[in-house]
Parts: structure tokens; sequence; C-alpha cells
């Protein structure tokens, strides 16, 4: 006899708030796309957004599927280790807060993180760059769209294909017409959906199963995840911690966010949505702990938190969950999506291959490289449905390789284009050797260690001009 | 007068030995019974069961593999093939009946729940005869099944000798697979149950419903034994399955604490290059920028 885990909500009631939230994601892209009258507009809101809307979208784009699938299975798997691992990720929004002035001071034109790496480092790194910004991408939007797939099909028992081609065609649809412009805005909506619904569904799992009953079960059935000691979980805390660095350090995710937000907006926006993002991670973590004592079966950790609140708040609290979800898995596919198609159209078509393309045409390929992102993503998830951690923590090494070319790169006109490259080569290699020969905790922390010595050797060995500043605003403006 | 003893009685061997003509004609009519009870293969060895071993108790999901052995008593006997039998009764009344060929293993399938007696026999040809001599059927062999629930990830092994699982994280995705057979009963939760001993003193009880999978985590280091077992409605049980063998072994310590020095080291590293970076930003800025500010 075959059982199988019984969904929370009937399908009926999961496509309904499918169509909804579609619906309305869709029509807010579309209003807030006619404001997008020309590149810059589409590709980065005018440069002009606030404070609210700048931290709401950082903080909404970091809550992804990853933080409400992941951060519950670090919790069932490497206990309260785990949920502090998770945690450090807000470390990147903090410490590129600081990044996003410098930014704004050196390159006040600039369109994408590419645009950086090539003037400072030359074609060589930028190549290599966009190599390993686009299978991190490509990797964190294929994890979502499975995630989302996933989720909806536990939550809703909505079947997976389906689940994920929906998720998917509603972002497509509202950043192809409305750019990030649309992103920035439904982020906004979205993040607040988020805070309230994790902060009321954290509160009402804590009023359900209590804080001592689930410490007394985790206690005697998992009796290690409430011990310090605990090898795998003090292992991913660095691991975490220069995964989620390198992540925010490189991708065009963040930096189109810096150049969007206004100059004097974007620190205080970065830093302000890694507090808010901070205890999310936790109160997913919680949720999962509690399943427990509240006598709910975990079958699949990546899939608890969601679960375990759907099931303890009744059919009201299911809808709840289900919409938060769904609000995470869109706010980070939109902005995925939008930011890698800027990558694709400005750094690729334009820099690569058209050179003389003027604005117009630009646009035209952003909006081509969101429907192909879409396609492929799509394709790579309706086929792929392989553990999700393997999927995204193989690409922490490469992620992590770039901090340090990154940083140097930003402050220090001495640092060595010879270098950083070398750097974030030999740290990728080498952290994706070691994910494979140490373990999937060492890949990122590899990665970030390797880059650091080679770039800090490499610049103090080779005597390199030192860089001139000016070629970055002066070059960045050469379209 | 010499009265003689009938020879009937005689042919039981025990009658008088004193009359020489009586005793020859009961050693010759002895000697013929010996030769047509040879003949007639009473004297025939039969197979003899080798796995299972008698009164077995199979616990899984009515799938049971049978061994025996077997010698043919004469060299001209030629082994034809084998007949296997399974009833639910003794008597071997409305037997199924398998036909091994001339294989000494057979693997039966789809058993229900409950007693089950099963007999081999050899069918034989003797020299130049062309018709199949049925053997004698060995000794009834019967085995009770009792469906429970299989490991099948990470699956139990037969032997035992080795873990079934070797993790360095402390955890264990389970699965299980469960048939049952009756209909009059309702399954109402599986039962699953961790100790740290084989003879499971002291279990720790997990309630996984009617899940068919489980997630097991922050286990100590060590070996760690699980079983599941089917409850039904009601309060009948079904027997424990075979235990599964879990060995957690965490990371070596020295991995650890030098991972995690180097990644401290980086980390702050990284930190105070960014407010270092932060700090002098101002130094190193574009004439263009400075303009703008001044």
């Amino acid at each position: 006899m075959e059982t199988d885990t019984v969904s929370v909500l009937s399908p009926v009631t999961g496509w309904i708030c499918l169509a909804i939230f579609g619906t309305a994601w869709i029509v807010i892209g579309i209003l807030l796309g006619r404001k997008a009258s020309n590149l810059e507009g589409y590709l980065l809101a005018g440069r002009n957004v606030g404070m609210a809307l700048g931290a709401a979208t950082a903080m909404a784009t970091w809550v992804t599927s990853n933080t409400v699938m992941l951060a519950p299975a670090f919790a069932l798997k490497a206990g309260i280790w785990g949920m502090v691992a998770y945690c450090t990720a807000s470390f990147g929004l903090f410490l590129f807060a600081p990044v996003t002035k410098r930014i704004h001071q050196i390159l006040p034109k600039g369109f994408t993180s590419g645009d950086f790496v090539r003037i400072r480092y030359g074609r060589k790194a930028w190549i290599l760059f966009l190599v390993i910004t686009i299978i991190y991408s490509m990797a964190w939007l294929v994890s979502m769209g499975i995630a989302g797939g996933i989720l909806l099909h536990d939550l809703a028992g909505i079947p997976y294909v389906w689940g994920m081609s929906v998720i998917l065609f509603v972002c497509v649809a509202y950043t192809l017409f409305g750019g990030l412009y649309a992103v920035i805005g439904t982020d906004f909506v979205q993040s607040v959906i988020i805070l309230i619904g994790v902060a009321l569904v954290g509160w009402l799992v804590i009023d359900k199963g209590g804080l001592a009953d689930s410490y007394q079960h985790v206690e005697t059935h998992s009796p290690m995840l409430m011990k310090v000691m605990l090898a795998p979980a003090l292992l991913s805390l660095f691991n975490n911690l220069f995964f989620g660095l390198g992540e925010v350090f490189h991708n065009n995710v963040w930096w189109s966010r810096a150049y969007a937000l206004r100059k004097d907006v974007a620190p205080k926006a970065f830093a302000l949505a890694g507090f808010l993002w901070l205890p999310i991670p936790i109160a997913a973590g919680f949720i999962a702990l509690s399943a427990g004592p509240l006598g709910i079966n975990v079958t699949d950790p990546n899939t608890a938190g969601p679960v375990v609140a759907g099931n303890v708040l009744g059919q009201a609290g299911a809808v709840l969950v289900f919409i938060v979800v769904f609000c995470s898995l869109a706010s980070s596919v939109d902005s995925l999506l939008a930011a890698t198609s800027d990558l694709m159209a400005e750094d690729i078509y334009r820099r690569l291959f058209n050179p003389r393309a003027n604005d117009a045409t630009v646009r035209k390929a952003a909006l081509f490289s969101v429907l192909g992102l879409g396609a492929v993503t799509w394709m790579l998830c309706a086929v792929s449905t392989q553990d999700i951690l393997l999927v995204l923590f193989l690409s922490g090494g490469l992620v992590a390789s770039t901090i340090w070319p990154i940083i140097l790169g930003l402050y220090w006109k001495r640092t060595s284009r010879e270098a950083a490259f070398y750097a974030m080569l030999s740290g990728s290699v080498l952290g994706v050797v070691a994910y494979f020969q140490i373990g999937w905790f060492s890949g990122a922390l590899v990665g970030a260690v390797v880059s650091m010595a080679v770039v800090l050797i490499g610049t103090k060995l080779r005597s390199e001009e030192p860089f001139d500043w000016n070629r970055l605003p002066s070059e960045d403006q050469n379209h | 007068m010499i009265q003689q003893k009938p020879v009937a009685h005689a042919i039981g061997g025990i009658g008088p030995l004193y009359s020489p003509p009586v005793s020859l004609v009961a050693f010759c009519v002895w000697l013929s019974w010996l030769f047509v009870a040879f003949s007639s293969g009473v004297t025939q060895k039969s197979p003899v069961f080798t796995q299972p071993g008698k009164d077995a108790r199979l616990i899984g999901e009515g799938v049971l593999s049978l061994e025996w052995k077997f010698e043919a008593s004469g060299e001209k006997e030629t082994l034809q093939r084998f007949e296997l039998e399974r009833a639910d009764n003794p008597k071997f009344t409305n037997p199924d009946t398998f036909e091994p060929d001339q294989e000494t293993a057979f693997e039966v399938t789809g058993l229900k729940e409950g007693v089950h007696h099963f007999r081999v026999r050899a069918i034989l040809t003797e020299g130049q005869q062309k018709e199949d001599q049925p053997g004698p059927w060995s000794e009834t062999l019967t085995v009770e099944v009792s469906f429970a629930p299989v490991f099948v990830e990470p699956a139990s092994s037969l032997e035992g000798d080795k873990e079934d699982y070797l993790n360095e994280e402390g955890i264990v995705p389970l699965e299980w697979s469960y048939e049952p057979d009756t209909e009059d009963r309702t399954l109402e939760r599986f039962e699953l149950e961790r100790a740290r001993d084989r003879k499971f003193s002291e279990p720790v009880t997990y309630q996984p419903g009617l899940d068919t999978e489980s997630f097991l985590s922050g286990l100590e280091e060590g070996d760690h034994f699980i079983r599941v077992r089917a409850v039904f409605e009601g309060g009948t049980v079904t027997p424990w399955s075979k235990p599964l063998w879990v060995k957690v072994n965490y990371v070596a310590w020295w991995k650890v604490w030098t991972l995690m020095g180097l990644g401290a080291v980086v980390f702050v590293a990284t930190v105070i290059a960014v407010i270092l970076g932060a700090a002098r930003a101002n130094r190193e800025v574009p004439d263009a920028v400075k303009e703008n500010a001044g």
C-alpha cells in the first residue's frame, strides 16, 4: 500500500490563490511598467528608488524559496547552529551596504556588475566572471522553480509541472512588461505580505506547539540538534556566510538595486533589509522544529516549514502560508529574471556581439533575454527535480571566489588584474573540488579562502600599473 | 508328528527356525519382498528442505525463497524435474503446484498472510524407461507468513554483519513499503522505533502517521537500530520489520577546526577590508566625482 502525504489545501483553493495573486502581480507589473520610458527606466527603475521601496525589494529578494525551504531544513539537520548558519546570509546585505556607496561613487552610470569587472579587470576576468555569474544565476533560478513546484504540490496538491510553470509564467510576464519598476513595485507588496505572514505564522505555531514541548521533543528524538558541538552544523556556519557574501557581492541582482537606489538611500536600505531579513530564518527554522511535538511527520526536510505551518494553522492559516510562499518565490524569481536579463543584454549582447547597439536595441535584447531565461529555466525545472541543496551549494565555491576580487577592486587601485582573474579561477575550481572531496559544507569556504590568498599574494608579487579610477565612469558612459 | 506353522506367520520372520523347509520358504519370500520393494521405489530418497528452516516464520511482503537438496538413489535414475506444492492445509487439499524445473531453489511470490505448507518431490526416469516416475514427497515444510513493513530506503540487508547506512551528519531519510493483505483490518498508523542496540532495550518512538517515509536527524555518534511496524484499528499490530542498522560517524574534529579557523580568519579579514575600504574611499575617487563633490 502506498501512503502519501496529504496536501494541506485542496487543489481548487491553491489554484484560486494562484489565479488571484498571479493576476495581481501581472496587473501591477503592467501599470508600473508604463513609467519605463527608456532603457534606464526599464533596467534600473530610473535610478531613483527611495528608502521604503529599496529596503523592501532587497529584503523580499533575499527571502527566496530557498529561505522558506532551506532554513527549516537547516534547523532540522543542524539544529540551533543550523538556524544561526542560515542567518549569516544577512551579513551579505550588511557588508554590501557600505559597498553600494562606493559603487555610486565610481560607477554613477553603471548598469551591471559585469560593467565594473570588465573595466576594472579587463576582458579575461570579465568573461570568467560572466561564466560564474550565469552558472550561479541559472542554478538559483532553477532551484527556485523546482522549489516552487514542490512547495505548491505539497501545500495544495497542484501537480509539480503545473505549479512550477505558473510561477515562472507569472514572473516572466510582469518582468517582461514592467522591467525593474515592476519588480521593485511587486517586491514591496510581497515583502509586506512576507513580513506579516512569517511573523503571524511563527507566533501561531509557537502558541500552539509551545517552546518547552519542542525543546523536550527535540532533546529526546534528535539530541544532537541541541548540542553546541555538532560538527556539520559548525562547518555550515562559515560556508553559508561566504556563500551569502559571494551571492550579494557579485550578483547583478544586488548591483542593479545598488544602481537603482538613490545614492544617499542605498547603504541604509541594504542595512535595513538585512535587519528585516535576519529573524525570518529563525522563525522558519523554529516552525520546522515544532513538527515533532505537534505530531507532524517530516518526510522531506526541504518542505517541512511550510507543510508544518499549513498543518498546524488549519485551512485559513494554510492559505496564508501558501500566499507567503508564492510571494517569496515571485519576489526572487522576478529579481533574478530582471537582473540576469540585464546582464545578458548589456554585457553579452552589447559588449560581446553588437557594440554599436543603441538603447532601443538593447531594451529589445533584454526583453528577449527575459523570455529566453524563462524558457530555459522551465525546461531545466521540467527535467530535473534533483536535490535543491546540490544545485545551489555546488555554485557556492564559484560565487565565494568573487568576494575578494570585488572588494579589493572597488577600493584599492593596486589590485592586480591577473591576480583577480586567477583568484576567481582557482577559488572556483578548488571550491567545487572541495565540495565533492570534503563535503557540501566546504565549497564556498574553500572558494573564499583560496581566492583571498591568491589575489593578495598575486597583487603583492606582480607589479602592475595602478588602476586609474577615471576609467570607470568614462568607459562606463561609452554605451 | 510335526505341526507346521502357517506360512503367513513365518513370513513375519518370527516363526520357529527349527523347521528347515518352512524357514527356507520364508527366506525366499523375504528376498522376493525386498526385490519388489526396491523395484517399486519405496526406499527412493526424497528431497530435503534446507531453506528456510523448519517451522519458519516469514516477516516481509509475501516473498519466500525455498531451497532443498536432493540426491538420486541410483546411477540409472535421471532427474527430470521437481514438483513443488503449496497448500494452506497439511493434507494438501487443492494445492498450488509449481515446477522449478531441475533447480533446487524457487522463489514463491504473492503469499498471503497465514500458515503455508510446502512439499517437494523429484520426478525421475530410470534406465530406458520413458515414463516419469514421481519420487516420494519431502517432509512438509510449514511457514507462517506475517506481513510487516520493509525498509526500502535505505534498504536493510539480510546478513546484518555490516551497517546498512553510514552517515556523517546524523541524519537518516527513511522509506518503507507495506502491502497489507487482509481486508478486514484498517491501517491506523505506522510506529517507528530507534534504539542504540539490536535488542531495542531503550527505544525512542516516532509516530509517522500513515506516511511511508520519515526523516530522522540529530542522531548521536555511533550505532542506531531502526524498525517499523503497522498498527491497525483496534490495536493489533504487525511484527516489527527487520531492523535497519545505521552508523553515524561525524566529520573528524581536526577537519572541523581547520575549516572553521580558516573561515574565521577570512571573515574577519573581509570585514576589515570593507571597513578600511569604505574609510579610504574618498581618497581614491575619479576626478569627475571629486569635481562634483568640490
